[in-house]
């Protein structure tokens, strides 16, 4: 039986327990899941901001914050863990552009910014995204199986797909 | 835990906040010819991680409206109600019948958000002196966790914590929600400058 752990908004959560199912929602925030499927290890990172521009981030609460260090911490604690940078594997869902004009115009689009970070900063360690489901306009629901790897997303447009 | 000062401050912060949400309630008020009452409800200074767990319950999707304000304060507003009252309140602003919400019943609810924001604004300006500029609003439905995520980021990219205040606006048979979101650090703006 699995047992859901909830990762709120600006934190991260890693588990070595192969019962544990990492859940969220995003909107214009990004599930970033990083795992080693050879180790079994596995986190899951709420990102709300592409940069954190250097500005350190004390309290492990919010270290999922900034799509940086979210990667940056996700991969300390994983290898601390036993996983191994080339094994490591990327999985995102999120980044929607939850509010339109009526004219159809895009605005407030942290959503794009925060998918285009997270991209750019997972090249810099050769992480490979696996599978994603971003952008669009849609909130989803989220559920990391640290077990078997599997991304569920649920939304209200596209029902449930797993990744 | 907080120190007396700053449950001062809070306090004071919601009074002067409330004050300003009457002139949108009032403005409500105007565009539905009903009375509409307000119920300041929370005014918390949260972590950003615990943000979503203050929020009204409610389960089922939401109809939102966001405006964010920016000048001298950064400003995050958002309007709401369950999507299901939405076609409620769509129906009394275009004085029709509104079987489901068609776009021009949500373009109604969202001029309703510009109108109230600048209710808001205004009476904010008058009352400090400040200068502040509401972007366009935009609209969408969708659950309040999904939906809250621009503004709570919007307020997040300069602090650690968010200011956020809840008011319900009461009609006879709708509640619409006005979330107000601030930075911790700009609320000394506002104390000092309100009421002198």
């Amino acid at each position: 039986m699995s047992s859901q752990v909830h990762v709120a908004m600006g934190s991260l959560a890693v588990s070595l327990d192969q019962k544990h199912v990492l859940e969220t929602f995003v909107g214009s925030c990004v599930a970033l899941c990083l795992f080693d499927p050879h180790a079994r290890v596995g986190g899951m990172a709420h990102v709300m901001l592409p940069e954190s521009y250097k500005k350190s981030s004390s309290k492990l609460n919010d270290s999922g914050k900034y799509a940086d260090q979210a990667i940056e911490n996700l991969l300390l604690i994983i290898l601390q863990n036993g996983g191994k940078l080339g094994r490591i594997r990327a999985k995102m869902a999120g980044g929607a552009n939850m509010f339109t004009h009526e004219s159809g115009t895009t605005l407030f689009n942290i959503g794009e910014k925060n998918v285009h970070a997270i991209r750019k900063f997972l090249k810099l360690y050769n992480i490979p995204i696996v599978s994603e489901d971003v952008g669009l306009n849609y909130g989803r629901k989220v559920e990391f199986n640290v077990k078997s790897g599997d991304l569920v997303v649920s939304s209200r447009f596209k029902g449930e797909r797993r990744l | 835990m907080k120190n007396s000062s700053e449950k001062l401050k809070l306090r004071k912060l919601q009074s002067v906040l409330s004050s300003y949400i009457e002139s949108s309630t009032s403005s409500f008020s105007k565009l539905i010819h009903e009375p509409v009452h307000q119920h300041f409800s929370k005014l918390v200074d949260a972590e950003i991680s615990k943000i979503e767990f203050l929020m009204p319950e409610i389960l089922e999707d939401v109809f939102a409206v966001y405006i964010r304000c920016e000048g001298d304060l950064r400003i995050g507003m958002m309007f709401f109600l369950p999507e299901a009252e939405s076609k409620n309140l769509a129906a009394r602003l275009l004085k029709k019948p509104q079987k489901n919400l068609t776009e021009l019943g949500k373009s109604s609810i969202t001029e309703l958000g510009s109108i109230m924001t600048g209710s808001f604004l205004t009476a904010l300006s008058n009352e400090t002196g400040l200068h502040i500029q509401a972007s366009v609003a935009g609209s969408s439905i969708d659950t309040l966790r999904s939906l809250m995520q621009p503004s709570v980021s919007y307020i997040a990219k300069k602090s650690e914590r968010v200011i956020v205040g809840i008011s319900e606006l009461k009609t006879s048979d709708i509640i619409l929600y006005f979330i107000v979101m601030l930075d911790p650090h700009e609320i000394k703006k506002i104390l000092a400058k309100a009421g002198s």
